[in-house]
């Protein structure tokens, strides 16, 4: 049986993967927990592999000042390659670049960074820099980039952001957000003038089951809010 | 060599124990991993000539040594 988590975690292993999520369907009956074991393993590999080239490119950013670093990774580094290098930097290093290039290049970054890094990153940027380029990862469709990047950053921060998110990125973010829990606290930050149009789109999406998932770990005070919009779902 | 020793082989570590798919959908999967890897690995380095190309040709040589290419 497929569950939601099961089918979040095959997403998660096709967007891995670079292919399509019916290429996996022979994984829809294993536990999810086995899933997530097979994507640590599989970011593992992935990320793991060509470190030593990483690591090599990453110390040339280290020989000249931020600026002109920033300005060689944005002009010689395509962004799966700055990802990669940005991704075995030291933290520090990492926010300094990041907080120089462009936020269009930091949004073609963002999407292939070693998820294992992107907590230490993220929380040393500028509040602003992660509103723009959540801006543009919304318009670029980079849900899972931003299911990462909504796991680990403050609520404060995500509701910050969430005002220049269209109600479909909302949506379609929350459907791979791994942690239910992490779901219900940010469905909770919805304002009210905005529910009556994400309960839409949950049902032109046909995405109820994300609120299904949420609706475990929401508070009693969410609960009461949402149950409006949501109600039918909800229960 | 078996579809679970592929698996294993291209995972670099042995699969979750609780993974349990036919010889068939292991062989599959084993395959799927071994091509996002061969792209990514392809995809570095175009990446790497491509950043060559642009450093001035008189530092390509330390920033190859640096890389350690």
């Amino acid at each position: 049986m497929s569950t939601t988590e099961t089918r979040v975690e095959i997403t998660r292993l096709a967007s891995l993967l670079a292919c399509p999520e019916e290429s996996l369907a022979m994984l829809a009956d294993q536990p999810v927990d086995v899933l997530k074991e097979l994507r640590d393993k599989l970011t593992d590999r992935l990320f793991d592999a060509n470190r030593d080239i990483l690591v090599g490119l990453a110390r040339t950013t280290k020989i000249v000042p931020g600026g002109v670093a920033a300005k060689i990774a944005t002009v010689a580094f395509p962004p799966q390659l700055a990802a990669r290098v940005a991704g075995v930097m030291e933290t520090d290093a990492a926010v300094s670049l990041a907080s120089r290039v462009p936020v269009p290049f930091l949004a073609d970054i963002a999407p292939k960074l070693d998820p294992r890094r992107v907590t230490s990153i993220l929380h040393k940027l500028p509040p602003q820099l992660l509103v723009d380029a959540g801006k543009l990862l919304g318009e670029r469709a980079e849900y899972i980039a931003m299911a990462d990047f909504v796991a680990v950053l403050p609520l404060e921060q995500i509701g910050r952001t969430l005002g220049v998110l269209s109600d479909e990125a909302l949506v379609r973010t929350g459907q791979v957000i791994e942690d239910p829990a992490r779901l219900a606290a940010i469905l909770e930050l919805i304002p009210a003038g905005r529910l009556p149009g994400i309960a839409e789109t949950v049902r032109l999406l046909d995405a109820g089951d994300l609120v299904d998932r949420a609706g475990p770990h929401l508070s009693a005070e969410g609960r009461a809010r949402l149950s409006e919009a949501f109600g039918s779902v909800l229960g | 060599m078996s579809a679970a020793a592929s698996l294993a082989h291209q995972l670099g570590a042995e699969p979750p124990t609780g993974l349990s798919l036919s010889e068939a959908d292991t062989g599959q999967l084993a395959a799927l991993i071994k091509e996002a890897r061969r792209a990514q690995g392809a995809e570095l380095e175009a990446s790497l000539r491509k950043a060559l190309e642009i450093v001035p040709r008189p530092l390509r040589g330390t920033v190859r040594k640096v890389v350690g290419l």
